[in-house]
């Protein structure tokens, strides 16, 4: 049974665009801000505070189009950016937009011809949207955990 | 909405710090932060005003210990407390696992805190929760002040749902891990039907 990072990772490699998309800092998440696949240089902070303030903002603008009575906001492309420097966010129209793809660049001549890219990795992803498809357990994972245990788990972060 | 993934053995789990304005919500997790070891927790993300009055959350993520051979990640939130940022307050409830309401102890934040909690109750039934059985803790803050309601009180005007309730001196850190711990323990008793698989890690 494959993770979902292990399906896009897949799905991924078996993208024509690879090439071109593999330098590139990207990343794929949740609307609540859960990184499920990324491709980061090592000198990007690959937490999930990065996770956070994409769900952040997506949410945040999608309601404010919304607000604004703009139809199909969450079909919105999210661009933030300067010529050469900024971040793309896509939305992933799988599974009630839950999904969203965003390229951060810097120095980039050609950031439009990224965009195109990305498009097409997108529209790559749903084309092999069972990837998102999630089975959910309807049993509770833990029965009556312990006081003592609760008291383990923070026991071993605090300072 | 919790994330488990069963093979890396890791849970993924979003608290929500919610209350009325200048209550203490931010105070909680800026406390939680220094009292943190550094491999254990991120940066603290705050999307404040130029007077920190949070303007959309603030944000750190958490690697507790292993419960269970389970790994344990909470995402703190909390939203801003001012009235009119009702829309945030809503989009930062959105997939929430455990709700921590901070009070403001002071007899005088009486009816914000009412007005808080009933925006709570209805962001919650607005995105189809029920406040009757999502895990939900009360914490009465500022304990330390001199013109405080009593505990008997607080429990009596805000929480009809006689779920726990911890007081605090959140600015001392006092009662801010006990409520957290608290709010833990309900939010991994009640993980069930979370989405299965899907968490971040390298390949």
């Amino acid at each position: 049974m494959k993770t979902l990072n292990e399906k896009l990772f897949n799905a991924i490699k078996n993208f024509k665009g690879l090439e071109k998309i593999m330098d590139c800092d990207f990343f794929i998440f949740s609307r609540d801000g859960i990184i499920v696949y990324k491709n980061l240089s090592d000198e990007i902070r690959s937490g999930q505070e990065l996770g956070a303030l994409s769900g952040g903002l997506c949410q945040a603008a999608v309601q404010l189009a919304t607000m604004y009575k703009l139809d199909g906001a969450e079909d919105f492309r999210l661009d933030f950016s300067s010529s050469n420097n900024g971040l793309f966010i896509l939305p992933i129209p799988v599974k009630d937009h839950e999904y969203f793809l965003i390229n951060l660049y810097r120095n980039h001549m050609n950031p439009g011809m990224n965009k195109i890219v990305f498009r097409s990795l997108v529209n790559h992803l749903v084309d092999h949207k069972e990837i998102f498809e999630t089975k959910l357990k309807e049993e509770f994972l833990f029965n009556d955990i312990k006081d003592h245990e609760i008291d383990q788990l923070f026991k071993e972060v605090r300072l | 909405m919790s994330f488990v993934n069963y093979i890396s053995k890791e849970i993924n789990c979003k608290i929500v710090y919610y209350g009325p304005g200048l209550g203490g919500k931010t105070t909680n997790i800026q406390y939680i932060y220094k009292k943190t070891s550094g491999d254990h927790k991120g940066q603290v993300i705050s999307l404040n005003s130029d007077n920190e009055r949070t303007l959309f959350f603030d944000f750190l993520p958490l690697n507790l210990g292993e419960i269970r051979g389970f790994k344990t990640r909470f995402h703190l939130y909390t939203v801003p407390g001012q009235v009119f940022y009702e829309a945030s307050r809503k989009l930062v409830l959105r997939g929430v696992d455990g709700l921590i309401f901070v009070a403001d102890s002071q007899v005088e934040k009486l009816e914000e805190n009412l007005k808080s909690l009933a925006s709570l109750e209805a962001n919650l039934a607005e995105q189809g929760y029920d406040i009757n059985t999502i895990p939900l803790v009360m914490q009465w803050n500022k304990r330390d002040l001199s013109n405080v309601m009593s505990e008997e009180d607080m429990n009596e005007k805000l929480n009809k749902w006689n779920v726990p309730s911890f007081s605090s001196v959140a600015i001392s850190g006092e009662g801010v891990f006990e409520t957290l711990k608290a709010v833990s323990k309900q939010v991994l008793m009640n993980i069930k039907g979370g989405a299965i698989n899907e968490n971040s890690t390298s390949p």
